[in-house]
């Protein structure tokens, strides 16, 4: 009932590992997919990251600031960690840059690593950070030209590949960015990551949190701006789209499929239910595609729009 | 349904420093005018604003406690805390040691090297309560740096240094491998400190057919099983563990060979 496809990959779920939630290591991810139906892993860059200081999550009402600040140990040791895929569940790989360049030479890297054999089944590529400078929205990332700027800069090296373009709802002018990613070629737009940046101040101390002094918003709190994005973009675009932004009970999947994903990717739910919260919301869309007699998750997407 | 904020551990709190105990020349106890229902074992996140947050293995929970060795720039900024200063943190948070399982009359081994002795304490404190016994087998570089003995409830200790200036010289694992070749009995057997001794400890424990737990440190950010910083293997440090038993253990790959930095990069352990 839940089996769907997405970009050609066959899944058990629509349920993805939203990127930057675990997914450092190989052995992590391989964990998660006892659950997920396909896992992202943690966002890649040129070089070593350390990323912000701690404490980079807090918690607030419905969700959470988080300022990783992309802490990751670079595209080479990256590729080398996750080399050697061999689950059914998809990997897709993450990745960001500061500049056109830097996504040419990660894309490069990519290929040389496909032609040796690696096994990678899409790649994201996040324009949407809102807390790192130089990355994603400080650098000015998610506009219609430099976004399709970048998906074809990727796609000199890299087209055989399906390119995900991971965008922040409720930045004006997503759908034009929808729309230019797409016919820069593009496979499909993941909304969303977090959005802000937001703020919190810890009363007792009268200092900001998290460490980093701001961060993005994550968790139930947003999900009525991605749903409004996800509905929006689907009426603007043809390729497919992930819905991410809050995802905690089967009921927001479902929500996040009627107005148009074809899947979703669950990150702050880990927290609130744990790593198995995956099969927690796959029987609870079981059971209320079963109770509306539906016979597949397909038929639910785009539902709002009929 | 309610979703937040499900658990106090995780929210920020803030107490003041109630007292601080000096252990010897690098390491401070520091009391919180508070309590809650921790366990030995677990930590806390320690904030300290414009600084950052950190792990800290509770010594106690009644009140709250932490013993920490000023080796870096984060404990630096805690060791300059005075009495009536405030603490932020995030916690109990992780896995506890277990001894649920154990009766009145059951006798531990507990193995630690260099402030990992901290935990330990306060097992064989809670353990005494159960009319559990424990015998501690403490190591250390040099006599300067034995602490905490008189923290143990009573246990018997057995200390080791490197260079012999207090008790036996030489390591745990040689004391390890004396108190069972003497012929002495252990219920289970705890562990906390450096990781390629307890991965000894752990296959030792294994070949006797001993039940044992190590408390594993790994670099951990969240504290909240999301960001993935702390991985060992497919678990995660800081919410699977840090406490782990001796089979788990055995089965990573990573165990006693290498951990992550900060940026998620293999590194070697020593």
């Amino acid at each position: 009932m839940l089996e769907t496809e997405f970009l050609g990959l066959k899944m058990k779920n629509p349920l993805f590992l939203a990127s930057g939630i675990q997914g450092v290591t190989k052995a992590n991810l391989e964990e998660v997919c006892k659950f997920a139906g396909a896992v992202i892993c943690k966002s890649l860059t040129l070089e070593t990251r350390k990323g912000h200081e701690t404490p980079i999550m807090v918690e607030t009402n419905c969700g959470f600031l988080n300022a990783v600040g992309y802490s990751n140990p670079g595209i080479d040791a990256g590729l080398e960690e996750f080399f050697g895929w061999k689950k059914k569940e998809p990997l897709i790989l993450s990745i960001t840059a500061r500049t056109v360049t830097e996504y040419e030479t990660l894309a490069e890297k990519i290929s040389h690593k496909i032609k040796d054999g690696m096994r990678i089944d899409a790649f994201e590529v996040v324009l949407s950070c809102p807390h790192t400078p130089e990355y994603g929205l400080m650098a000015g990332q998610q506009t219609p030209e430099t976004a399709s700027e970048i998906v074809k800069a990727i796609k000199k090296h890299v087209s055989t590949l399906p390119l995900i373009l991971k965008i922040s709802p409720g930045i004006p002018g997503e759908v034009e960015v929808a729309k230019a990613v797409e016919h820069a070629g593009a496979n499909a737009i993941d909304v969303g990551n977090t959005i802000g940046p937001g703020m919190v101040i810890d009363i007792e101390r009268h200092a900001r949190l998290p460490g980093f002094g701001m961060g993005g918003l994550s968790g139930p709190a947003m999900r009525p701006i991605a749903i409004r994005c996800v509905y929006d973009i689907y009426n603007a675009v043809k390729i497919p789209i992930i819905g991410c932004g809050g995802i905690t009970y089967g009921k927001d999947a479902i929500e996040f499929m009627q107005a148009g994903a074809s899947v979703v990717a669950i990150g702050t739910a880990v927290y609130y239910r744990g790593t198995n919260v995956f099969s927690k919301i796959a029987k609870e869309m079981e059971k209320w595609l079963h109770g509306h007699n539906y016979s597949s998750v397909k038929e639910i997407v785009g539902l709002a729009h009929k | 349904m309610e979703i937040t904020p499900k658990n106090q551990s995780f929210q920020m709190q803030t107490y003041k420093v109630a007292k601080i105990i000096d252990e010897n020349y690098r390491i401070k106890t520091f009391e919180l005018g508070a309590s809650f229902k921790g366990k030995p074992g677990q930590y806390i996140m320690i904030w300290i604003p414009g600084v950052g947050e950190r792990p800290m293995s509770l010594g106690s929970s009644s009140p709250i406690s932490v013993t920490i060795a000023n080796v870096g720039r984060f404990s630096n900024a805690i060791h300059q805390l005075k009495e009536e200063d405030l603490i932020s943190f995030r916690g109990p948070l992780g896995k506890a040691f277990s001894i649920s399982k154990l009766k009145t009359g059951n006798q531990i081994l507990l193995v630690g090297g260099g402030y990992g002795v901290v935990p330990l304490a306060y097992l064989a404190r809670e353990a005494k309560k159960k009319g559990i016994g424990s015998t501690a087998i403490i190591g250390a570089r040099k006599k300067d740096d034995v602490i905490y003995t008189n923290n143990f409830g009573g246990a018997k200790i057995i200390i080791t240094t490197d260079d012999g200036s207090e008790g036996i010289k030489g390591n745990v694992i040689d004391a390890v491998n004396k108190i069972f070749g003497e012929g002495e009995k252990f219920d289970a057997v705890y562990s906390c400190g450096p990781e390629k001794m307890m991965h000894r400890l752990a296959e030792i424990c294994i070949e006797r057919k001993i039940y044992c737990e190590l408390n594993i440190e790994r670099y951990m950010k969240c504290g909240i099983n999301i960001c993935g910083a702390c991985a060992i293997d497919g678990k995660i440090c800081c919410r699977d563990g840090p406490i782990f038993t001796a089979k788990e253990a055995l089965r990573f790959k990573d165990f006693g060979k290498c951990c992550r930095d900060a940026s998620g990069k293999k590194v070697e352990l020593h």
